[in-house]
């Protein structure tokens, strides 16, 4: 009777450890301090690239706000020649301002990538420098001090990684003042039109955010549910006395942002999006109405 | 007793509405799932449980069980250093059993659970993370039917427990500590339930070490170890005119894996149980195996769990060593569920159950097979 209890359970982890085996083999073929060094080397490079194009879409941002500064006080003072200039400079650079931040949005991605598996192959080293018992002294220091330095190269790396922010930045109001010509008028039509492209491409990419994480809820929801619906009336339980008081995982177990909150964050920011896309689109077609539908 | 039960079971509660008062409006439902199913189940063995008093003549028996359930999440806080959570899951099983000689019993099964779980970083988590957990457990038979349709008999738990976890040498030790009380309210018709009665301390430390995958997708391996001390006292099991006490060593091991579309959970530990009475001292040990593949064909998901436990008394003895039926001495189980999303926020899954639990000194055994069928509706995805 033991004997078939025992053949049974132990074919059955069996069965169930046998994909371990090709997972384990997958895993193991690294050569851990060659793949950090060379992976830390192109972190660096794209970090540094990243910085520069950051510093370059600064200057430019902040060169287009003093020009609106100057096209809102030349409207003010109804300097129509001064307004005419700053537009034209305004038509001028703005392919210049989105390039440059189009290359900023590129380079954080990615830095955000290189630094992305820089942790995981620093997190492999980690895991291969577990202390041995047989190794000597001056090994077994020389260890400790390299995987303290892989320790602190991981935080910073993981504390320098750029946030990918989860807000829109403020949407400029964009009015007809009195004087404007159809031309500025359409060159405003087209702003708005430019802007409403790049919120569809951001709502794509939402979309595909949310599918991966819905996706990633959806297993965690079914290996709950699972463990829940055995758990409830003890199924699970294999009585053999003394039961333990069930001893939950530790802290650091559970995410700090549960997946459904950031699902939520990524929904609210899809909404708002799609409502500036709406609100732009109506304006832009105003816009061209007013400006007699020029193209 | 009932409703010193209840009333029990309402501290945790208490604690939650405590705690989230300042903070209401803020409360946030991370999960909601209601859950109802049918499923067929065949019971064999000539098992004898103590606490079970009716003999039916049979060794054989059949149900059909309904099932409905309700389980839900909720993050009562949420701030950057500190968060509070609830977790509320309550059950009902109704049971329709066929094959007993001496009537037509109609057993109901009932379990609620409520679990408050509060953590906060300290020094910006830098020294490490608090967590206090409060837990109450309630689980209820009406009309428990003869061996061998074995359902757990009721009883009331609640735990306190208190954790603290940092980083040391690259990895993750914690030290818990948690205080436990099980109460199986027996009737005076019944009164040898009251010997399962236990208080309990449990003092463990563990270590974990991670290895992200990739940290987008969520992929991780993770091994952790673990060693504990358990205090158990019986206070109705008067064994040799002295109240039943236990001091237990345990150690163990779990691996736990996230690589694409798979989830490995292997968890191995071992137990010496040292007591008052020579009969209730024996080593045991277990391995559970829990697996996951999603998308394993189109959108069918297959999860799967067994267990393995043994247990060896260290002296030879003729008499019961323990309570059979509610400490049996070898046990199996495998349980495996199909999945798949038939709506927006409708889940339908088929799943299948068998387990086997033996007792060493009589060689006597009881064996539980099933299968059914189940809806998991999530009203808020």
């Amino acid at each position: 009777m033991r004997r078939l209890l025992l053949h049974t359970a132990g074919t059955a982890a069996i069965c169930l450890l046998a994909p371990l085996a090709g997972l384990r083999a997958q895993v193991a073929a690294v050569s851990p301090q060659a793949v950090v060094e060379s992976r830390q080397a192109a972190y660096e490079e794209a970090k540094a690239k990243s910085e520069a194009a950051r510093l370059a879409a600064a200057r430019v941002r902040d060169e287009w706000s003093q020009l609106l500064e100057q096209h809102a006080a030349a409207s003010r003072a109804n300097d129509r020649d001064s307004v005419r200039e700053l537009l034209a400079v305004f038509k001028e650079r703005s392919p210049e301002k989105s390039r440059l931040e189009q290359a900023w949005r590129s380079s954080q991605e990615l830095w955000k990538e290189a630094g992305q598996e820089l942790v995981v192959a620093i997190d492999d080293y980690l895991e291969r420098l577990w202390p041995t018992t047989e190794q000597s002294v001056g090994a077994a220091e020389y260890e400790n001090a390299l995987y303290n330095e892989l320790l602190s190269t991981l935080r910073r790396v993981e504390s320098e990684l750029p946030e990918v922010p989860l807000e829109l930045e403020p949407m400029p109001e964009v009015t007809i003042r009195p004087g404007d010509t159809p031309g500025e008028i359409l060159y405003k039509a087209r702003l708005m039109e430019n802007r409403v492209r790049y919120y569809a491409s951001l709502v794509a990419e939402l979309d595909q955010k949310i599918e991966a994480l819905a996706q990633r809820q959806r297993r965690e929801q079914n290996r709950r549910d699972f463990m829940t619906s055995r758990e409830r009336f003890g199924d699970d339980v294999v009585p053999i006395g003394n039961r333990r008081p069930e001893l939950s995982d530790p802290a650091s177990e559970a995410p700090r942002v549960p997946i459904e909150v950031r699902i939520e964050q990524h929904r609210e920011l899809r909404g708002e999006v799609e409502m500036r896309m709406l609100e732009l689109s109506r304006k832009a077609e105003e816009f061209r109405g007013r400006a007699g539908g020029g193209q | 007793m009932r409703i010193d039960g209840v009333a029990r079971l309402g501290l945790p509660g208490l604690f939650v509405l405590a705690m989230a008062s300042p903070l209401a409006g803020q409360g946030v439902v991370q999960d909601l799932v209601i859950s109802g199913g049918m499923a067929g189940e065949a019971w064999r063995g000539d098992f004898a449980a103590l606490t079970i008093p009716q003999v039916d003549s049979t060794n054989q028996a059949v149900a059909w069980v309904g099932e409905w359930s309700a389980n839900g999440i909720f993050n009562l806080t949420r701030r950057e250093r500190s968060s509070l959570q609830a977790t509320v899951d309550v059950g009902f099983r109704q049971f329709a059993p066929g094959g007993f000689q001496l009537r037509r019993y109609s057993p109901r099964e009932y379990g609620a659970l409520l679990t408050t779980r509060y953590r906060r970083d300290v020094a910006d988590g830098r020294s490490g993370t608090l967590v206090a957990e409060a837990t109450a457990r309630k689980h209820g038979v009406a009309d428990r039917p003869p061996m061998p349709l074995y359902l757990p008999p009721g009883y009331g738990s609640y735990r306190l427990k208190a954790g603290y976890e940092t980083t040391l040498a690259g990895s993750r030790a914690s030290l818990t500590v948690t205080g436990e009380s099980a109460d199986y309210g027996a009737p005076a018709h019944l009164p040898f339930l009251d010997l399962l009665d236990r208080r309990s301390v449990v003092v463990e430390a563990a270590g974990t070490r991670s290895s992200r995958r990739s940290p987008d997708s969520g992929e991780y391996s993770k091994v952790r170890f673990f060693g504990s001390y358990r205090y158990h006292t019986y206070p109705r099991q008067a064994l040799e005119g002295v109240f039943r006490v236990d001091h237990a060593v345990g150690l163990g091991g779990r691996y736990e894996l996230t690589a694409g579309r798979i989830y490995l959970d292997v968890n191995v530990d071992g137990t010496r149980n040292w007591s008052i009475s020579r009969r209730a001292e024996y080593h045991a040990s277990r391995l559970g195996v829990q697996m996951q593949l999603s998308e394993v064909w189109r959108e069918f998901g297959l999860s799967v769990a067994s267990a393995l436990a043994v247990k060896r008394y260290r002296h030879q003895s003729e008499e019961y060593g323990l309570v059979p039926g509610e400490e049996a001495d070898n046990g199996a189980s495998l349980y495996a569920e199909i999945t798949r999303s038939v709506a927006r926020n409708m889940d339908a899954a088929f799943r299948l159950g068998w387990q086997r639990v033996e007792t060493s000194f009589t060689d006597a055994y009881y064996t539980r097979f099933g299968g059914g069928f189940f809806l998991r509706v999530r009203p808020t995805r």
